[in-house]
């Protein structure tokens, strides 16, 4: 009964916040912020969630778990869809260049400070340690577009090729931190083969990489045959559920599956008009993601304070040494000033759906604490973003 | 072809993945239940399409689809995972029952009223009078019971059961085909009534028929009463939730699938927390009607609001997912092995019940002076039987286990011809009165 219950009230809390809290609200930036991008349910999940409200008890949650398969197969489908490579080529080759660059270096920056860190905060060892440290320094790299459409909306920046930059960056930074999620899943699975853990990891990742692959050419081929909105809407959910439900049952990751998926058909002649359709439900996905990954956690054990300090502070230096490094590599174009990497601070959903997706590889206590630990970033940066943004682009004599 | 070559690369896949599956099994019931729900919607689509090709209707395609995954063929779906779907069926019915009231146009409805009472009424008893005497000159084994009175009662039971359709399936169906016109108004409007009339005339027989087997027991009038009561009181709520279905869709106009898809669960629930309670309070089997409510509200917001246009929408939007699960999981849950044994019975039980029905329904539409090109196709629509005819099988089992294990897994056998037969029929009739196509053209 409860249950039920509960499918109905995130259901009703999700498509009535979502119109609520994307509309215009007279308030401090940061609020304003917070509002725009709907991270105002993270509090909702928590207070939803075992500690207060108890409505998501814990064998509630373990209930939901094929709609959180279906929310994070949906993220990584409209993820993996807006990755079009004949965009590429409408935009500078240096767009792209920064655009490959700024993510590998945040990484490169955050990976090893980070691992000592969760070596020592959370007596990790082993492959939970590598895997972990894999996939939150590449979460550390991901840039939520979001703020940025918010960000150019209220400032009127629409021809700003800083911001066309930043957002042609923050289309793509996802993409090396899905495809840890997919390399993550592969190591710590069942093994398939005996031996050196190796051949079965390899074997793994095949396994879904074709999976995914597959599910996008079944998606192209069924659009050949000319199918209504509706029934593309069906085949689509049929194709994520399963995803999602696959993902779940063998650890692996559904969001890089759902990713590459999406890519096969993004790079389609069909891109737009699936596009199109996958975004209708973006919205309500996102804030069911944020209040079931929220309602998932124990703040009282789950939320480690240092460690969240510490990894907001590798994250903005990272950004600020990426952004720097490639400024002393090829010039101030496209990039204006050493500083311009804070432009790229915002977080959101991606990340989220990343540690929730480490969740489902690793069920347990650590990766609670790795969600509540993305959690606490995103509600950080969130608050942050408009000052830095602002910063960033006054220094570039945008403002 | 092409989605011929869809559904056979779908199938390859999930074969080369159920051989890994078998080693994890029982291990995550939940990613189970998940796998099973994406892949009875991708089959069930794509296998309609095949047999829409040999004019056949989409709804048998998902009812094969379920029947062949389910637990009594391939076994891909496995009992836990219907276990953990369930309540899909439940959501499904009454987002059924929404839009079958939705459809009902109050102006449409009075120009058929009289078509309409007189196939209900006169169509209904000339069926059951049918069904009765011929059940009662066949004889047949599984209906012969120690006492003459006993008899009786199964040959009453039966004959009510025989009266019993599948609103969902009408519903289904007309959808596909786009029908819209007199003749489909009034194969819902009787459909979408007797079923009220069938439940509660089912109820007070196997009350009476209690009494009559045990004179120990007394009619149950309680249980009468409450069974009234709650159906107007699912009336009233109904009609509320009309008005709320128009608040809505004015005043926040946001996310309408979600929002019917999560009106519609509520509903069920809602029923569920007042039989509790009531049954808490004060010992009473008090049932609200899920259905019924979703009905009403439908039939209120689209007559006596201004939200007809983005309610209807808004159903067109979710209609195809919530049938293909819905009758692909009714046919996962069909027990074959039924049939198997007792088809030739069940081959004359629904062989008498089709002469019957076909007779009534043509005395009562020559009653009503309708067409006699449409008064010979009425019959042919009221075939199809479905949830409604397995809860009334169920409730006459728990009531009466006296009468006998046969009787019931007989009349189950039944109906699962019927609800595999009935919509051919039913799709037949309404391309034969040719009002299939018209609601888009209008």
């Amino acid at each position: 009964m409860r249950i039920l219950l509960c499918i109905i009230a995130i259901c009703v809390l999700s498509f009535m916040g979502s119109r609520w809290s994307f509309s215009h609200f007279h308030l401090p930036r940061f609020a304003v912020q917070l509002y725009l991008t709907g991270s105002e349910f993270i509090i909702v999940g928590i207070l939803l969630g075992p500690m207060f409200l108890n409505v998501l008890s814990d064998s509630v949650l373990s209930a939901l778990h094929p709609l959180r398969a279906l929310c994070l197969g949906w993220i990584g489908f409209l993820f993996g869809i807006q990755v079009d490579a004949s965009l590429f080529k409408k935009f500078p080759r240096e767009y792209l260049r920064t655009a490959l660059y700024i993510p590998l270096a945040v990484t490169a920056v955050v990976f090893f400070p980070l691992m000592y860190l969760l070596e020592t905060t959370l007596s990790l060892s082993g492959n939970l340690l590598l895997i972990s440290t894999l996939v939150l320094s590449f979460a550390a790299a991901n840039t939520a577009p979001s703020s940025l459409a918010i960000f150019q909306k209220t400032n009127d920046l629409h021809r700003s090729p800083l911001l066309t930059l930043f957002r042609f960056i923050a289309g793509i930074d996802a993409l090396p931190g899905i495809l840890a999620t997919g390399i993550a899943g592969a190591i710590v699975s069942i093994p398939l083969t005996q031996g050196s853990i190796l051949p079965s990891s390899l074997t793994w990742l095949f396994i879904i990489s074709i999976t995914g692959l597959l599910m996008g050419g079944i998606i192209v081929l069924l659009m050949d045959s000319d199918p209504t909105n509706q029934e593309l809407t069906v085949f689509l959910t049929g194709i994520i559920v399963l995803l999602g439900g696959l993902g779940f049952y063998f650890h692996q990751s559904c969001l890089y599956m759902a990713a590459l998926t999406g890519i096969v058909v993004g790079n389609s002649r069909y891109g737009q008009r699936l596009h199109e359709i996958a975004a209708v439900p973006e919205r309500t996905i996102y804030i069911l993601l944020l209040i079931l990954a929220a309602s998932s956690i124990d703040p009282q054990t789950a939320f480690h304070p240092g460690l969240i300090i510490a990894y907001v502070m590798f994250r903005l230096a990272g950004k600020f040494i990426a952004g720097s490094t490639a400024v002393s590599f090829w010039g101030r174009w496209p990039l204006t000033h050493r500083s311009v990497g804070l432009g790229l601070i915002s977080e959101g959903g991606l990340s989220i759906a990343m540690a929730m997706t480490l969740q489902q590889i690793i069920p347990g206590t650590l990766s609670d604490a790795i969600i509540a630990l993305i959690l606490a970033t995103v509600f950080i940066h969130e608050l942050v973003t408009p000052y830095t943004l602002q910063y960033v682009f006054a220094k570039a004599g945008k403002l | 072809m092409k989605r011929l070559i869809i559904l056979i690369l779908l199938i390859s896949w999930s074969t080369f993945f159920q051989l890994f599956m078998r080693d994890y099994s029982q291990v995550f019931p939940e990613a189970a239940a998940t796998i099973s729900f994406g892949l009875i919607l991708l089959m069930g689509y794509l296998a309609s399409d095949l047999f829409v090709l040999v004019k056949l209707p989409r709804i048998t395609a998902y009812l094969a689809v379920g029947l062949v995954m389910g637990p009594y063929v391939l076994h891909t779906i496995d009992f836990a995972s219907l276990k953990q779907l369930s309540f899909i069926d439940q959501l499904a019915l009454n987002f059924i029952g929404l839009a079958a009231g939705a459809e009902l146009h109050l102006s449409e409805l009075k120009k058929k009223i009289k078509p309409i009472t007189s196939l209900i009424f006169v169509g209904g008893s000339v069926t059951f009078l049918g069904m009765l005497t011929t059940l009662r000159i066949l004889n047949l084994s599984f209906l012969q019971q120690p006492t003459p009175r006993a008899t009786l009662l199964v040959l009453v039971l039966c004959s009510i059961l025989a009266l019993a359709r599948s609103p969902s399936s009408v519903i289904a169906i007309i959808s596909e085909t786009n029908a819209k016109g007199p003749f489909t108004e009034t194969v819902m409007g009787v459909t979408v009534t007797l079923d009220v009339f069938i439940i509660l005339l089912f109820a007070i027989v196997s009350s009476i028929g209690a009494s009559i087997l045990n004179p120990e027991i007394s009619v149950d009038i309680i249980f009468l009463g409450s069974m009234v009561l709650g159906i107007l009181v699912s009336f009233i709520i109904g009609a509320g939730v009309g008005f709320f279905i128009s608040f809505y869709f004015q005043r926040i106009a946001s996310e309408t699938i979600f929002f019917v898809l999560a009106l519609v669960f509520l509903i069920a629930r809602f029923s569920g927390v007042v039989h509790e309670l009531v049954h808490d309070l004060y010992h009473i089997d008090f049932h609200l009607e899920p259905m019924i409510i979703c009905l009403v509200a439908g039939f209120v917001a689209r007559n006596f609001t201004q939200s007809a246009t983005p309610l209807l929408e808004a159903i067109e939007k979710g209609s195809l997912p919530v049938y293909v699960l819905f009758f692909a999981l009714t046919g996962a849950k069909l027990d074959v092995s039924i049939l198997k044994n007792f088809w030739h019975v069940a081959v004359i039980f629904s062989l008498v019940r089709f002469i019957s029905m076909n007779l009534g329904a043509f005395a009562g539409a020559t009653l009503a002076r309708e067409p006699i090109r449409l008064s010979r196709l009425y019959g042919l629509t009221f075939i199809t039987q479905a949830g409604v005819s397995f809860g009334l099988v169920k409730m006459m089992n728990a009531q009466f286990s006296s009468l006998g294990e046969t009787l019931g897994t007989v009349l189950i056998a039944a109906i699962i011809l019927n609800e595999v037969i009935g919509p051919i029929l039913l799709k037949s009739a309404l391309v034969m009165s040719g009002e299939t196509g018209k609601k888009q053209a209008g």
